[in-house]
């Protein structure tokens, strides 16, 4: 039985290169930058050796995250549809569900930065997590804990339940 | 992923290259608040509009936000004084009252979806009036989960407005399972707008004869929902897209005419359905036949004819296999029909052995399947014996990949249909047997089990096998593991030929996965 399994070398893959607001760059298949949305808008018209992407608000801490998810997305995609029709499609689907609560379990700052990075790079499921999560973080907590957590200075002149 | 100037420069870029780091002091200040308007409306659609207002103290900034939240969530459980205590229905109504009402309409202050989760009962004419509200603010989406014993007629304008996702859920004590205070209004049936309706453990519009008219209704759900003297219940909706109809109660007649259906779920009558209109476009379908042991050759019957009208279904989940043992026949040429079918999960009855055979009949129909499922269920009434009482001979799966067998007991006739499919499978690859039985007493060695499966799995490449052990606990328990797995260990290097190359045991015990875990790697054989 020789591996229908094995993995056929497979040609080099194409890359993009990210750089961040800090300027550094980032090499990542195509693939992978392609999970923004804003990336793949526009992607086919630019020129193959011009696949340079400058992403001023997103600092590089924040960028190896993103590349990280978007890599995890894009393999486990594929490990999943592989076996599509096998029973490991739903254990794949719910060790990547794991793998998210991981990812995102994160402090606020980093949170904040994820959240902002998702939305301007549009990366549709990553910004629905992130999104996610500062909701549970805001769920059954007192307003003074919520804003300890995310350092929110208080200004406001009015108790929206003073009369109590 | 390569971060190439940052190994490159990394000391002196640091020390002299600071913008990150100052960046990220200042935001430390305030973070939250900076958030554009629309990424702070999605987080606020996943609170409550308790805990969206409570966040209008925290700054200048968040003060008018909430007028202008989309969503609006209300659950009445968030206001209780204490954990224990019962929730405030005086403070809760005047506040979605005031809520709603603040909401100026038009514009960016449109509502988009309302939903409402109260635990409490209280007058159904407070519903009415939100939703009234809501409309008026062009609210598209509403959602009602509700407990009450109060008799109220659904607000009728939710079925002539612009709604398009109406979902209506009752949670009834179980000592009234049969009264539905919850009713729908007649204009539910010609609703224009809808695209999405699900209706649980209501009372279904009055009348004998009901027809549902939606002209863009794409989902539909009824579960547990009835009214007494419907003769019949008619769907008749062009765009339906999914159909899950849970036809225990409703009515005699049910005539379906969806011609772009693709995914069905029935539990209920067969006898009952009558299909207005070939169900062509069905990709999906789980049937589950309700077991009537006097109608059993009429329920088998339309069964077998309403399987036939879906000729292209890729998937099935089939529930009643017990009413074709008795009719000789009827199971090898059940599925015959589905040629498409790749997917097969069977649920026999673990009180009917005859079922197994069964099992095996129906799979002569299906010789492209790529995966089957089966899960023994309990069920309340045995059929005494059957027709089938030995395994069908002279058929390939040959495309069979995949076998999962849930809450397998060890009896022998379940052993044997594992041999069957062993032999006649040829191109199998992964089997999972789970013999998990929610905490009943397995009476199966497992070490023995094993040892029969490994023997007859020629070819298998991949097997896991789930254990529950739910009686043995503490230490006894870790002496169980440890000695089943020297066992197994033993055994399998003693094998001359290990053609497993790979075997999970997971050890599943009161509930908490993974206690242990192994993975026997084994070289496979060449040639």
């Amino acid at each position: 039985m020789k591996d229908s399994f094995n993995p056929s070398i497979e040609p080099p893959k194409k890359t993009v290169t990210l750089v961040s607001s800090d300027g550094y760059d980032f090499e990542v298949e195509e693939e992978v930058a392609l999970e923004s949305q804003v990336i793949k808008d526009g992607f086919e018209d630019k020129a193959v050796d011009d696949r340079e992407y400058l992403l001023f608000n997103v600092h590089s801490d924040t960028l190896e995250l993103i590349i990280k998810y978007c890599e995890k997305h894009v393999s486990s995609r594929k490990s999943i549809s592989a076996a599509a029709a096998s029973s490991s499609s739903s254990n794949g689907e719910e060790a990547l569900k794991e793998w998210d609560e991981h990812f995102i379990s994160v402090d606020t700052n980093t949170l904040y930065d994820i959240l902002m990075a998702a939305d301007y790079l549009n990366i549709k499921s990553l910004l629905d997590l992130a999104i996610q999560k500062v909701a549970d973080t805001i769920h059954g907590r007192s307003p003074e804990q919520i804003r300890k957590k995310f350092n929110i200075e208080n200004d406001s002149i009015i108790d929206p339940w003073a009369s109590e | 992923m390569e971060k190439e100037c940052k190994e490159s420069e990394s000391t002196s870029s640091h020390h002299t290259m600071t913008p990150g780091s100052s960046k990220k002091q200042i935001l430390n200040q305030e973070r939250l608040s900076h958030l554009p308007e629309e990424i702070l409306h999605k987080i606020f659609s996943f609170l409550d509009m308790k805990e969206v207002i409570e966040t209008s103290i925290f700054s200048k900034r968040y003060r008018y936000s909430w007028n202008s939240v989309h969503t609006l969530n209300f659950d009445l459980s968030l206001w209780k004084k204490h954990l224990t205590s019962p929730s405030d229905l005086n403070r809760f109504i005047p506040f979605v009252y005031h809520v709603l009402s603040l909401r100026r309409s038009g514009g960016a202050n449109n509502i988009q979806k309302l939903s409402i989760t109260c635990s409490d009962s209280f007058e159904g004419t407070h519903f009415n009036n939100w939703i009234d509200i809501a409309i008026h603010r062009h609210v598209q989406e509403i959602e009602i989960y509700v407990h009450s014993d109060q008799e109220f007629e659904v607000n009728p304008s939710i079925f002539t407005s612009e709604v398009k996702i109406f979902k209506l859920r009752a949670d009834l004590n179980s000592s009234a399972w049969f009264s539905r205070p919850i009713k729908l209004p007649l204009q539910m049936c010609l609703a224009e707008h809808l695209n999405t309706l699900e209706l649980v453990s209501v009372a279904l519009p009055k009348g004998d004869e009901v027809t549902m008219n939606c002209p863009v209704l794409e989902n539909l759900i009824i579960r547990k929902s009835y009214q007494a003297p419907l003769k019949s219940f008619t769907i008749c909706a062009v765009q339906l897209k999914k159909l899950n109809i849970d036809n225990s109660f409703i009515t005699r007649r049910l005539y379906i005419r969806c011609e772009k259906l693709v995914r069905l779920k029935y539990i209920g009558s067969m006898s009952a359905v009558s299909l207005l209109e070939n169900l062509n476009a069905v990709i999906n379908a789980e049937i589950c036949v309700a077991l009537n042991t006097r109608k059993m050759k009429e329920e088998a019957a339309n069964a077998k004819k309403v399987i036939a009208a879906m000729p292209n279904a890729k998937c099935l989940v089939f529930k009643g296999l017990e009413v074709f043992l008795k009719i000789p026949n009827s199971l090898d040429s059940l599925l015959i029909p589905l040629r498409y079918l790749r997917n097969l999960k069977l649920l026999p009855s673990s009180r009917d052995r005859a079922c197994i055979y069964g099992m095996a009949h129906v799979l002569k129909g299906c010789p492209l399947l790529e995966k089957l499922a089966w899960e023994s269920v309990e069920s309340s009434r045995i059929t005494d014996g059957g027709v089938y009482t030995s395994f069908p001979s002279e058929f390939v799966l040959s495309r069979l990949k995949i076998v999962k067998a849930h809450v397998v007991q060890g009896r022998v006739d379940e052993l044997e249909f594992l041999t069957f499919l062993l032999e006649n499978a040829p191109g199998l690859r992964k089997m999972t047997i789970d013999t998990d039985t929610n905490g009943q007493i397995v009476h199966v060695d497992e070490f023995e089990f094993l040892t029969f499966l490994l023997k007859n799995a020629v070819g298998l490449r991949n097997m896991t096998i789930d254990t529950c052990t739910g009686q043995i606990s503490g230490e006894r328990e870790e002496l169980q593991k440890f000695k089943f797995k020297a066992d197994l260990v033993a055994f399998l290097f003693n094998r001359p030929h290990t053609i497993v190359s790979s075997l999970n045991l997971y050890n599943n015990s009161g509930g908490i996965r993974q206690i242990w875990r192994t993975e026997f790697h084994f070289p496979t054989c060449d040639g």
